[in-house]
């Protein structure tokens, strides 16, 4: 892969590697797949020396986006993750609604209102809005604003 | 033979040589495909396969997306290569053998669900090509990868399988 694509929602499983990145690759985004037995739990017990990793990462850190991966080997990537953590999906999900960007940027602020909004209009319409205790016009990020989420008890 | 009868049988023989024609050997504008793919199939216009194909074609790419906005459906269809059932390969990839090559395109799909396996390559290879979906695509026991995006970008990969592809000599990936 080279640059700025988008590997999503993929399952990967018993390959010589899962995903595999070159060298120079950037701005890739590789979330919520599912990357385990990479490569098959027979090859790696009868040939040691196989090379083989869930994610192999090549490419220089921090210049491609990882998020939401249910991985166990890595090289360059954040693996084990068992399991996408907390909230991973509607932060990506909001994010990209109202930001039409990954990964969430402290510079994309939105108001109450507006994340509302694309909470109940396009991911959940039965999702209670966050009431922030004013006329929903305070800026904030999708993180801060799944946080205030939370810490209202929905 | 009065006219209508030799205007008939030339239209038994035209079918006949359609009927013949699932075994592409040319490119195409666009294509119901199925049967066996002996030369690689260059498809320019939205298509899809309406059964199992199996490709003999050695050392070149089975079908060729070769303009840009065009979509391939798999429709739960499989595209078979020559590989090892088992393996792929035998330890070496054979270049150029790949089951579906985007090459220098925009925007183009292919979309699943359906299988691409036992390509002695890659079996969806995306290259140089910008803004092109692969989605609901399985590949299998391909000698290399299974999706390879090389070169381009802004290409989207989402919610395919890739089980067994790679070999122990190189760095391929299910992606």
């Amino acid at each position: 892969m080279d640059a700025n694509n988008i590997i999503e929602d993929n399952t990967i499983v018993g390959n010589a590697n899962g995903i595999f990145m070159t060298s120079g690759v950037h701005g890739n985004i590789v979330r919520n797949n599912l990357i385990v037995g990479n490569p098959p739990v027979q090859v790696s017990v009868d040939h040691t020396s196989s090379s083989g990793f869930d994610i192999k990462n090549a490419a220089t850190a921090g210049t491609n986006t990882f998020g939401g991966n249910v991985c166990l080997t890595g090289v360059n990537a954040p693996c084990p993750a068992l399991a996408p953590p907390n909230n991973t999906l509607l932060i990506d999900e909001l994010q990209s609604l109202g930001c039409g960007s990954y990964p969430p940027t402290a510079s994309c602020k939105l108001t109450v209102n507006q994340w509302n909004y694309y909470l109940t209009m396009d991911i959940n319409p039965n999702a209670p809005v966050l009431d922030f205790g004013s006329d929903g016009s305070q800026l904030m990020t999708v993180q801060e604003y799944v946080q205030a989420r939370q810490d209202a008890g929905i | 033979m009065n006219c209508y009868v030799l205007k008939a049988r030339i239209f038994l023989f035209c079918l006949a040589v359609v009927g013949a024609s699932s075994v592409w050997n040319e490119n195409a504008d666009a294509a119901n495909i199925s049967g066996t793919i002996a030369s690689t199939l260059t498809i320019t216009e939205d298509s899809a396969l309406v059964g199992d194909v199996t490709c003999t074609v050695s050392g070149a790419p089975c079908i060729v997306i070769g303009a840009p906005h065009v979509t391939l459906k798999l429709n739960a269809f499989t595209i078979n290569g020559q590989g090892d059932p088992q393996t792929g390969c035998g330890g070496a990839a054979t270049g150029n053998e790949i089951g579906i090559l985007v090459n220098a395109q925009v925007a183009a799909t292919i979309q699943g669900p359906g299988l691409v396996q036992r390509f002695r390559n890659t079996g969806v290879l995306l290259l140089n090509s910008t803004g092109v979906t692969v989605t609901g695509v399985t590949t299998a026991t391909n000698c290399a990868s299974g999706i390879l995006v090389g070169g381009g970008g802004d290409n989207q990969l989402i919610r395919n399988v890739s089980v067994r592809n790679g070999n122990g000599a190189s760095a391929c990936g299910g992606i």
